[in-house]
């Protein structure tokens, strides 16, 4: 400081500092935490993780409900007579429609917060359904010598899946 | 109980993949085509077709219910397989929809087949 006020002398160098510009009174820290690196102030750093864990955490609520809902249909549509996997097909397609309608509605009709997003289509949907189970099902039927269940199945659920995001996307239009 | 909580954690872990791999995919390869879906969907196939042809009968239960329907059910994903082949066809990329929807269940299928090779190869071992 090359030039010294007669005022600064008078209060020992202890400017009063103005009140920091903070456009919520959430964001105001007060100034003893200042001088803190941000991770350090206990309230900010509890926010930082939150928001870092946020996404894991949607995406593992939704998994782990749509691999048990896949789980029990699976269950209950084994005992289904026929040849085509009635149980994977009937998830797949669902689960293609149901997408189909959701991701439509968030991103032509509401706005959607990332961690719903996260929760109902990467979790819930995502998990739900499955590419696996269809794809060695269809090497099973093969290996039976069942090649028309095969195809036929192949066939099905890629037409029926697509139809059916095609379908969920209209209706959310309809909305 | 005991298979929910498998089930359940497979599942987790596979979602919170799948997003990662996808992520990771995105920003490598760009979002005009669904590389990450694919490379999942084709990993996953191979995993389940090993598993359930490596380890078969009433004790592999749990590593089926933690491996198989968990974690390549919960990784793998044929909504968003469906979903980004439409919305291809509706960005304007017809053939990409076509390439993505015939590569993945042709490549998919072969990579279940192999799954199913080295399944059988592992079991007999």
């Amino acid at each position: 400081m090359s030039t010294r006020m007669a005022e600064d002398d008078e209060t020992d160098g202890r400017a009063a500092l103005a009140p920091p510009l903070f456009t919520h009174p959430h964001d105001a820290i007060p100034e003893a935490e200042l001088a803190h690196a941000p991770e350090d102030v206990p309230e900010r750093a509890a926010a930082h993780w939150r928001a870092r864990l946020a996404p894991y955490a949607a995406i593992s609520a939704g998994g782990l409900l749509g691999a048990n809902t896949r789980y029990l249909a699976g269950q209950w549509a084994a005992r289904w007579p026929g040849p085509l996997p009635w149980g994977t097909l009937l998830i797949n397609v669902t689960g293609s429609l149901a997408l189909g309608f959701f991701l439509t509605l968030v991103t032509e009709r509401f706005i959607g917060r990332a961690v719903t997003r996260l929760f109902v289509a990467t979790g819930f949907l995502g998990a739900y359904t499955t590419f696996s189970t269809f794809g060695v099902e269809t090497i099973t039927l093969a290996q039976h010598h069942r090649y028309g269940a095969a195809l036929a199945y192949v066939a099905a659920s890629l037409v029926l899946g697509l139809a059916a995001v095609v379908a969920g996307a209209a209706a959310a239009r309809a909305l | 109980m005991q298979p929910y909580l498998l089930v359940g954690l497979g599942g987790i872990a596979g979602a919170n993949l799948r997003y990662l791999v996808s992520s990771a995919a995105a920003s490598r390869w760009g979002t005009l085509f669904p590389y990450g879906t694919l490379v999942i969907n084709l990993v996953g196939s191979f995993l389940l077709g090993v598993l359930l042809t490596a380890v078969t009968g009433p004790d592999g239960a749990n590593a089926r219910a933690l491996l198989g329907t968990g974690f390549c059910g919960g990784f793998t994903t044929f909504s968003t397989f469906a979903f980004e082949t439409i919305a291809l066809a509706w960005a304007g990329d017809r053939r990409g929809a076509v390439v993505n929807a015939l590569g993945t269940i042709g490549l998919g299928l072969a990579a279940a087949a192999l799954g199913v090779l080295l399944g059988s190869a592992v079991a007999r071992w």
